[in-house]
Parts: C-alpha cells; structure tokens; sequence
C-alpha cells in the first residue's frame, strides 16, 4: 500500500463540517483535472516515488484542541494496500482500524468490533489502492476540475472525482505549489453520513515523498488535529497488519 | 489567596465573556436560539462583565447568561475544580489519601424528606447510620429550607427538577477532602434526633479523567442474584457509577459473565451520565442487529446513537446477543447518558424501566478553555428518542413507577430493585 495522507485519516473519529463551496469560474478558466493531479504527484517526489511498494511506519499525535483530547497515533502500511490505525487517547481509550486487502474493520470503545460495510468499506478500499496514490483514473467514473477557491489564505484548484463506487468527494490542490491543501468528503459512519473537510498542511520530506504533517479536520464546529512526527519505511512486519482477536473470530465467522 | 478571589483585569474579563458567548453562539443547535434574544443578552450582560474584579464576579454573570437559555449542560468549570486532580498519563491515578473523598452515602427525597436511600462501604454506615433515616443537616446546611423549595413546586417537573437540585447539593456538600469531616444530622426510624461526625475517605473507584472535564471516580459492580421462587435461576444486576470509557470492557464481561441468566437488571440509578457515545456499545451486547436509539441535530446535520451488535465475546470467542429480559433502574439522579440509555431501550421494546422519572438533563455538550483559564461546557446538539421525543427537560418516564417508601428503606429492601429483579426473572409487570 501507498502511503497517502488519507490513510492516516481512517482513524480519526467522523467528522462534520460544511464543505467550502467553489467559486465561480468558467469552465475554459479551469486547467484539466489530470493535469492538476500530475503536477501533485510531481510536487510530492514523482510517479515512482508515489508508486513505490514499500511498507511504512508513521507515528504522530491526535488532538481535539477545544475537548483538551490528546493521544497517540500510529499508523502501519503494507506492500499489499493493508493498512492498520491506532488512536491511543487517554481516558478514552484505543481507537483502532484497518484493511486487510479484502477486509475493513474496526475496533473502538464505542462500537466495538465490527467488519466495515457499505459507504465505509468501500471507501477505506478505495483509498488503500496502490493507485490512489497517483489518482488512477481507473478509480473513478469522473474527475473533472469544479472550481477554485481557498483554504487558509491559499489559493487552490478544486477537483471532484466520483468514485467506482459512486462515492463523492474532492481535492484541492495549491495554484501556487501544486500540493495538496484540503479535502471534502462525505463519510460514512454507523452514526450516519457526516460531511469532511480536511485541510493538510507543513509538507516535510520522508524517504523520496513530500507528505504533510498536520492533517486539520473539523465536525460540529470541532476541530481534529493529526501531527506526524516520524514516517520509516520498509520497517513494518506482517504480523503488525494483523487485525486483532476479536476482527479474526468475525473474519472467520464470514462477518 | 483563591483563584476565585484572584483579580482579573477588565480585558481579560471581556476576552472571557466574549469567547465564551461567541462559542455558543456559534455552535448552539438551534441558530434561532429558540426564540431567546441571544444578542440581547450579550448587550445586557457585557457590561457587567467589564465591571467585575474577580474571576468569582466574572462566573456569576458567565452563569447568569448560560442560564438564559434554560437547559442543562451549560456550566463554567472552575479552572481550579478542572486541575484540582492531576493524573497520569493513561488517565488514571490512584487517590491514595490525597485526593477527593465521601462519606458513602446516597440521599433521594423520600414522603418530602431528604432520607438515606443508600449506604456503601463508607463512614456513614460504620457511624451507624441506616437507609430510611432522615436526613436534618448536611454541615452547615440545614435541609428544611430545601424542603420547602421540593414542597412548593408547582407542577410535577418542577418538584423533581428541585428533588435533583437539592439532592446534588447534598452530595456535593458530603464530598470534600479525604481526612475531612462532615457533621451530619439525622433522625431515625423513631423520632430522634442525632449529630454525627463523619470523616471522608477515598472516593470510590479508579479515578477517569476525559479532555478538561475534571478527574471522576468510576467503578461498575455486578452481581447474580437468585429469582424470586423455586425456580434456581438467576438475574444478573450491574451497577455503574458513571458513563466513561474505561468502564466499557466491565461492563461487556459482566454481560458475558451473566449470559446464562435469564434476565439483567441494569442500575442506572444515581448515574449522572458521561461519554455518550458509550450507549452504542453497552447497548450493542443487547441486540442482534442494529437499532437507533436516539438522534442528535446539531447545525451541521443529524447523527443517530446507534446499538452496535457486539458479535465477540471479552474472550474473543463469537457470542449471541443477550436475549434475556432486561430492565433498567432510573430515578430522578440518572442523567444524561443514563437518560438516553434508558429512552433508547425502552423506544425500541428491548427493555422495561422500573423506578421514577429522569430529570431530563440530556443534551450533548463539549467543552471549550476560556481565556481566564476556566472551562465552559456547552451544549452543541439537541437529542431525540427514536420516537422523536426531546428528553431535556421532559425526562424519562420509567414503565413501573416504583417510590421510595420510607418503611421499606427502614427495613432495608429496595423495592425498584426487588421489583427489576422479580420482572426480569421472568414474572408479571405488576408490584
């Protein structure tokens, strides 16, 4: 699996937020979607180093500023799109979830263990693809630049995909650095659909990538805050990626 | 000198007032304030906030305006109330002798009296004291005035909103250091009248601390009882003293452990609430298949507490849902999270109440760091049962209204309970 910001999102608790709107802009304004996507793939080490089949190890913090919540966060990759989360928030307790390459599962204080469907199976699927790292236009049944706006004073290309599976969301990408500044989504949880903007930011260089490491989400007027402190690569053992006990005995017992 | 009494400078006092009504006013779930002139209390109120001296000024009028808007989980947490307990890193620290203590004691108004309704581990029952007895004094605080206040209610909401009230003022005056004492005045079974003095010992549990709320002491117990007649089965009873998270995986293995009873009775009585995300999965080990239990609208959207199938076992093995009768226990101290428990549960038939109505203080809050240094609690979501019903301020109603009866405490028997357990083994809805 590709290491990708949106990997380390699949931890983080659902989250609700207005989604900022394009501005108007006439489509003849607009550089072509692949053309955006290209030049952040460029910006962040390039097709190969997007590509590259190496597990990774990123380890960081979670906060909810405003609630006084801090935790640890860890977050495991392998060679084959699986993916492991951990959330470790004191007097909350562990929050954690992951991808086998068939599987999405998670296992938190406050839905117990479970095997994801639906909306969220599909889109911790789609994201842990090898190829979502480029934006593989086989991942999606349209992508087309909406629009542009601003996240933070920054100014930035706004790309809409539809997914395979028919889920939507969007990205912007910096006019100015071609990186990635913010995301909208609509994600599914068993609470119900909640909107997701996500505002990334504080790229650093890790092995051949560029990748931000401070992830901003917001819900309810609550703010999320995912720092990434350190990213290995090539150090994570299979065993790590295992799913837990209680995900194994749902696994094997077909859901 | 007390931070209380510390002074605070006009800017400061400002910046506080206006974080704190700019959050709410941001964030509450009804933009329309529900018809309450929210600008207009800050034009009211501002000003006297540039007046105070003290941060204990300031709270008066930050409480005045929170009150304004009439609902419960608005409160300005003192900042030496939220760091009065330190904990460890993992959110647990043992007391040992220095942190907070009570007398073990639970007081409900009883025939209009402020009556012992239970007794733990604790000064109180080694002191002598017994479940029935009135309750005179509490310190300084004599309880007839209070009795007054319960006995001049005008409706039946107000008389249990004041029957709270009093009674966390009761307990809140029974906690207080560990070492300390109390005087208590108390009249028992026949008439007289006694002072005891009662020193305070460790809160009981592990102490949870979650974000700024302050450090709280939880435990759970559970228990097997025998049913009522000659049948050998048995009835499970689990009883918590607050919903947090750390509480989660007892309360899942005393499920497990209770399995082959035929019914759980569930004590949420006295229980003030916490994490209320936790419902989804206490909920979960009660149903096979997903069931809403409440709603939360908020100005983003709606979300929905949901019973979270719990599919494993706390051994890892694969287990049924529990499908044995289940009765839940409230009363007018079970809050919040207790109350949207217990309204999910009984919306959705999975389990009977038993005991008296909630006070309705159910409303999802957060909670935001002022510039002073306090913390204001909020409120950020309306709630509704699965009927629709808003529970803040309504309560909920239990299906077999149980009072306490003096007699029966005096003779040591819990009649709700009895009653949960006699249901839940199997018998008829009648006491």
């Amino acid at each position: 699996m590709k290491m990708s910001f949106q990997t380390l999102l699949r931890g983080a608790v659902a989250m609700v937020v207005a989604a900022a709107l394009p501005t108007d802009a006439s489509a003849q304004d607009l550089p072509p979607a692949r053309e955006v996507i290209d030049r952040y793939v460029e910006a962040i080490g390039g097709r190969d180093a997007a590509l590259q089949s190496m597990s990774s190890r990123t380890t960081g913090s979670f906060s909810m500023p405003a609630m006084g919540v801090t935790g640890d966060l860890t977050v495991l990759t392998g060679e084959d799109d699986q993916m492991y989360t951990m959330v470790n928030i004191p007097g909350m307790g562990q929050m954690q979830s992951g991808y086998t390459g068939e599987v999405g599962w998670s296992v938190d204080p406050m839905t117990g263990p479970r095997l994801l469907e639906g909306g969220e199976l599909d889109a911790i699927r789609e994201q842990s693809d090898d190829q979502y790292a480029v934006r593989d236009p086989a991942l999606f049944t349209s992508v087309e630049t909406v629009g542009e706006t601003e996240y933070d004073g920054e100014a930035c290309w706004q790309v809409a995909y539809v997914w395979v599976s028919g889920r939507e969301s969007t990205e912007c990408f910096s006019k100015d650095t071609g990186l990635l500044v913010a995301t909208t989504a609509s994600q599914e949880s068993p609470m119900g659909s909640v909107d997701v903007v996500t505002r990334v930011s504080d790229y650093q260089q890790f092995g051949d990538l560029l990748m931000p490491t401070t992830m901003r989400q917001s819900m309810m007027g609550q703010e999320q805050v995912m720092t990434i402190e350190s990213v290995e690569f090539g150090t994570v053992d299979a065993s790590e990626l295992e799913p837990p006990a209680a995900i194994l005995t749902l696994i094997n017992a077909g859901g | 000198m007390s931070s209380s009494a510390r002074p605070i400078s006009q800017e400061l006092a400002l910046q506080t007032f206006d974080s704190a009504w700019s959050r709410i006013n941001s964030s509450y779930y009804d933009p329309d304030f529900r018809g309450i002139d929210w600008p207009g209390i800050r034009d009211e109120l501002r000003p006297l906030a540039a007046e105070v001296s003290t941060r204990e000024e300031l709270r008066v009028v930050l409480r005045d305006m929170l009150s304004r808007l009439g609902e419960s989980h608005f409160a300005i947490l003192p900042q030496e109330s939220v760091q009065a307990i330190s904990v460890e890193a993992d959110g647990v620290e043992d007391l040992g002798d220095a942190g907070p203590g009570d007398v073990g004691l639970e007081a409900r108004w009883v025939d209009g009296k402020l009556t012992i309704f239970r007794l733990r581990d604790g000064a109180a029952a080694d002191a002598g004291l017994r479940t029935g007895w009135v309750i005179a004094s509490v310190g300084e605080q004599e309880t007839e005035r209070w009795e007054r206040v319960v006995a001049d209610a005008a409706s039946e909401r107000e008389r249990i909103t004041a029957e709270t009230q009093t009674v966390q003022g009761a307990m809140s005056l029974m906690t207080g250091p560990v070492g300390s004492e109390l005087s208590m005045t108390v009249v028992d079974e026949r008439g007289d009248t006694s002072t005891v003095a009662l020193e305070r010992r460790p809160a009981r549990g592990e102490m949870v601390r979650f974000g700024q709320l302050p450090a709280m002491a939880s435990w759970l117990d559970w228990d097997r009882v025998p049913a009522p007649g000659p049948s050998g089965a048995c009835v499970g009873v689990i009883e918590f003293n607050i919903w947090m998270v750390p509480l989660v995986a007892p309360f899942n293995q005393a499920v497990d452990a209770l399995a082959d009873c035929g019914g759980i009775v569930i004590d949420l009585r006295g229980n003030p609430g916490g994490v209320g995300g936790m419902v989804m999965s206490t909920a979960g080990s009660f149903f096979a298949e997903r069931a809403e239990l409440g709603t939360l609208q908020s100005r983003a959207g709606e979300l929905n507490f949901v019973a979270m199938p719990r599919g494993v076992d706390t051994g890892g093995a694969l287990r049924d849902a529990y499908d044995g009768r289940l009765a839940v226990l409230i009363d007018e101290m079970s809050m919040s999270t207790s109350e949207i428990f217990a309204a999910g549960l009984e919306s959705t038939g999975r389990a009977r109440l038993f005991g008296s109505t909630t006070p309705g203080y159910a409303l999802p809050a957060a909670t935001l760091p002022l510039p002073s240094g306090d913390v204001l609690y909020h409120v950020i979501s309306n709630l509704t049962d699965p009927e629709g019903r808003r529970i803040e301020g309504s309560g909920v109603r239990p299906d077999i209204e149980i009072p306490l009866r003096r007699g029966a405490l005096l003779a040591g028997r819990d009649e709700a309970l009895d009653a949960a357990v006699a249901w839940a083994a199997g018998g008829d809805d009648a006491r």
